[in-house]
């Protein structure tokens, strides 16, 4: 009955609104590029919370503006330069900001220090329908950050569906941070990413998406305390940073127990779906790792030299991985009007990775050229590099990104990629060869936008376990999203195509992806409907709404609609309600109900 | 691997593997031939109508390779609304050499250019030939304060090589000058019987004595990245081509603007 009374919502919406059109998700903006291997786990989280805590333009310092990948280097120098005299977006317009920026900006940016809250907490409840009478069919997530002054203690905990623990994964944290030499102290569960990430970077992120020339280049935050549901590859232990005028010195140390697959106790893999169906298969094995990063850091750049001693406790079942090994590697990064050149080169178990790039340009044209280097079987456990693929050694590739504003509401954004595997890997019995081409132009109009992208991908590929050949395997996927803001409401529709080409075998597979979506946003409330019709042989890749405003990657195939529900309603200054139903209508076992309550004291 | 690539590439098909377009500079490297988006005054070889004053000599190994030397002189002038061009091309293997040499003359008409040249291929194959033949190109440009576009057929005479027919190439590039300090081009490279070539190229002056090149090539998909450092009169340009299956391009060139 509820579905029925759903879709009958979903209907009526759409057919009283089919020529309106919206989406001013920035987010998928940047998520636009489609791929199997495509999670942005740490960047939709930091741009989800900068838009629940926006920069303050009049305070900000350059590296926080370099957190907003839509701007170029000049803008960021403009921004700077003009600080004290921009008070509103009109004014950003008048410092020669451009129309299609500001749009893409003005989520995460504010003109006035926001309030910080003492107490952050969310509590969110899954529940599959299909399983409503199986075992533990639950799936709960909690995250509780408390704050006080200087001092941040958190706990995060998860438990998967089909797992019998609440706290079958837990990450606590405590945090101090001062503005001495004494910087920052974290103990409990942390994460690190250093220069380009080839050793030390978040796991789950991408590198290549519709920011062509800014997502490439790496801008971490060197120490963060680990605040994803990602049960792997997490530093459980302490980290601190000294900082010494223009020196800084980061030393860590980390024991934590991740979950692998065993064969005659040497490790064949690692577990990363985070599912524990044997708890004997949970956390068994450990991987000690300490080390030390010294950065010098200076206007127009900074060098950084960084240190790890990383030990296994189980050997590896393949000889070519050292359990226990040394790592270290050279980051740089220097900046000089509108150029910027940055890059890595680690030496890590005997084996070497280089990341080299250059990023150029004004506002109206700015480039980046990126070259990386990884040798086979390098260590890639903690690290997350730029790469074709998740597991980035065996490669060898340069990338070439663009971006240009020909008018002041139009940008083209493009990249151009081109690698080889010069080892072989494991189906492919020779080397190989890939590249990518994407094209991603975007017009507004009044309060319309109407985005166009274009991207081609092609690899050599075994699709089956055959030896004798290579397969040339050719993707190219077109995309038309158009949207428009109507009041509080905002309406998108996309129209997607997609065609996989086996040019050996002369197999054509297509697909054809259509769906709308209704945002409306009141003061106390907000409501968002999407409904997805899908006929395809090929799989489509998009994102979703979750309930906390990020997305999520949905992959579909076959014949299909499937639509969504969200529901935010905020019932005091501090605290929000957010439920989801999710659902196939093919399938409608396949119902997902999600329920959150977040909370902001 | 690569040897055996190269020997398939100018032995077993070396009659049709002669003027094969090869890049007749460093940044011209960088930017797949595009021309326009060039200062060099190698841009000739790919239209004749575009005539930059300068003297420059350039040297590579195709794709790595010690076996495959290549050495470019080229030389323009230009004199009110008349340009002039001589190129020489020496594509140099113990079994294999190729020279090319060109005259080039063009003419500005308003927002037009037109030029022709004429090209001499001498290609000899160690106890197989050694023969020559004339090749006739021909282009055009047209430009504004902002966009410049330019056509140009190579080959337009249909010249023969020991009676079979060299390759025709038609270029096509359009090039945006998008700031004072960048620009951008677009183009098409078509052989005859070859499917279409599209290329992509920035040029970017990030000081007055620093240019960056980069460009694109789809099939075969290719990056190419250049610098171009100059001093007075003099500049020193290097670039890289990368190749699917064969190693990187490194290219040379030392020049002086007249």
């Amino acid at each position: 009955m509820s579905q029925l009374v759903m879709r009958c919502k979903i209907c009526c919406v759409l057919g009283l609104f089919v020529f309106y059109v919206f989406a001013e998700d920035i987010t998928e903006n940047i998520i636009s590029t489609e791929s199997e291997i495509n999670y942005a786990t740490e960047l939709s989280e930091n741009l989800e919370f900068l838009r629940k805590t926006p920069i303050d333009i009049t305070t900000v310092k350059i590296k926080e503006l370099r957190e907003l990948l839509w701007l170029s280097e000049t803008e960021i120098q403009k921004i700077i330069f003009h600080q004290k005299e921009v008070f509103k977006l009109a004014d950003l317009r008048k410092i020669g900001i451009n129309e299609i920026t500001i749009s893409e900006i003005q989520d995460y940016i504010c003109f006035q220090k926001q309030e910080n809250y003492e107490i952050s907490q969310r509590l969110r409840l899954e529940l599959k329908e299909k399983n409503a009478k199986g075992k533990s069919c639950l799936k709960t997530y909690q995250r509780t950050i408390v704050t006080s002054e200087n001092i941040k203690f958190g706990l995060l905990t998860q438990k998967d569906e089909f797992e019998h623990s609440l706290i079958d994964f837990y990450a606590p944290f405590l945090e101090f941070t001062q503005d001495a030499i004494l910087r920052k102290i974290i103990l409990g569960k942390y994460r690190l990413a250093l220069g380009q990430g080839i050793l030390f970077a978040p796991k789950l992120g991408i590198s290549k998406s519709g920011a062509t020339t800014t997502l490439p280049m790496k801008n971490f935050k060197s120490l963060k305390p680990y605040t994803s549901s990602y049960e792997i590859w997490f530093m459980n232990g302490f980290a601190t940073q000294l900082s010494w005028e223009s020196f800084s010195l980061i030393p860590f140390y980390s024991n934590a127990k991740f979950s692998a697959n065993l064969a005659n106790d040497k490790i064949t893999s690692f577990n990363e779906s985070g599912l524990h169906l044997d708890d004997l298969e949970k956390n068994n094995v450990s991987e000690k790792i300490f080390g030390s990063s010294f950065c010098f850091e200076k206007d127009v750049g900074e060098i950084s030299l960084n240190f790890a001693k990383i030990n296994f406790d189980h050997q590896f079942e393949d000889s070519a991985y050292f359990a226990n090994y040394s790592a270290v590697s050279l980051d740089f990064l220097f900046h000089r009007k509108e150029l910027s050149i940055f890059g890595e080169i680690a030496n890590s178990a005997e084996k070497f990775g280089g990341i080299m790039g250059i990023k150029f340009g004004e506002d109206k044209f700015r480039q980046l050229i990126l070259t990386r280097f990884y040798e086979k079987n390098f260590p890639t456990w903690n690290g997350h590099a730029f790469s074709s693929q998740s597991k980035f050694d065996n490669e060898i590739g340069v990338y070439y990104g663009l971006t240009i504003l020909p008018f002041s509401r139009t940008k083209i954004s493009c990249f151009f990629d081109v690698w080889q595997f010069p080892q072989t890997q494991y189906f492919e019995k020779m080397p190989t060869v890939g590249s990518e081409e994407f094209l991603q132009i975007e017009h507004k109009f009044g309060k319309n936008n109407v985005r166009f992208v274009l991207q081609h991908k092609n690899k050599e590929k075994y699709i089956k376990l055959e030896e004798t050949l290579i397969r040339d395997f050719q993707r190219t996927t077109m995309r038309l999203d158009f949207w428009q803001k109507i009041g509080q409401m905002r309406l998108k529709t996309r129209g997607e195509f997609v065609a996989e080409y086996l040019q050996n075998e002369q197999i054509w597979e297509r697909g054809i992806l259509a769906f709308q979506q209704l945002k409306w946003k009141q003061e106390t409330f907000e409501t968002i409907i999407q409904i997805t019709a899908y006929h395809s042989a090929v799989l489509h890749y998009m994102y979703e709404n979750s309930v906390d405003g990020m997305m999520e990657n949905t992959i579909l195939s076959g014949d299909g609609i499937c639509s969504f529900l969200l529901l935010k309603y905020k019932f005091s200054p501090s605290m929000q309600l957010q439920f989801k139903i999710s659902e196939d209508w093919q399938q409608p076992k396949e119902t997902k109900f999600y329920l959150q309550l977040v909370s902001n004291l | 691997m690569k040897f055996v690539l190269i020997v398939l590439l100018f032995f077993s098909t070396s009659l049709f593997c002669i003027d094969l377009n090869l890049s007749p500079s460093a940044n011209l490297n960088a930017v797949f031939n595009l021309a326009l988006i060039s200062d060099s005054p190698s841009a000739s070889i790919q239209n004749p109508a575009i005539i930059n004053a300068g003297l420059e000599i350039s040297t590579t190994y195709l794709f790595n390779m010690n076996e495959l030397p290549l050495y470019n002189f080229h030389f323009g002038y230009r004199y009110l609304k008349l340009g002039f061009h001589f190129g020489s091309s020496i594509l140099e293997h113990p079994f294999y050499r190729e020279i090319i040499n060109n005259i080039t003359l063009n003419c500005e008409f308003r927002n037009f250019e037109a030029g022709g040249s004429v090209r001499h291929i001498f290609n000899e194959v160690a106890g197989y030939h050694s023969t020559s033949s004339l090749v006739f190109d021909g282009g055009f440009v047209w430009k504004n304060k902002h966009l410049q576009t330019a056509f140009s057929v190579k080959n337009f005479t249909k010249s023969k090589f020991e009676n079979v027919e060299l390759p025709i190439f038609y270029l096509w590039e359009m090039c945006y000058l998008v700031t004072e300090k960048s620009k951008i081009s677009l183009g098409f490279e078509k052989q005859n019987q070859f499917d279409f070539s599209i290329k992509m190229g920035g040029r970017y002056d990030v000081f007055q004595q620093l240019t960056i090149y980069s460009g694109y090539q789809y099939q075969p998909n290719r990056i190419g990245v250049g610098l171009d450092f100059h001093l007075e009169n003099y500049n020193l340009e290097y670039s890289i081509q990368t190749h699917q299956f064969l190693g990187i391009t490194h290219y040379v060139t030392i020049g002086y603007a007249l």
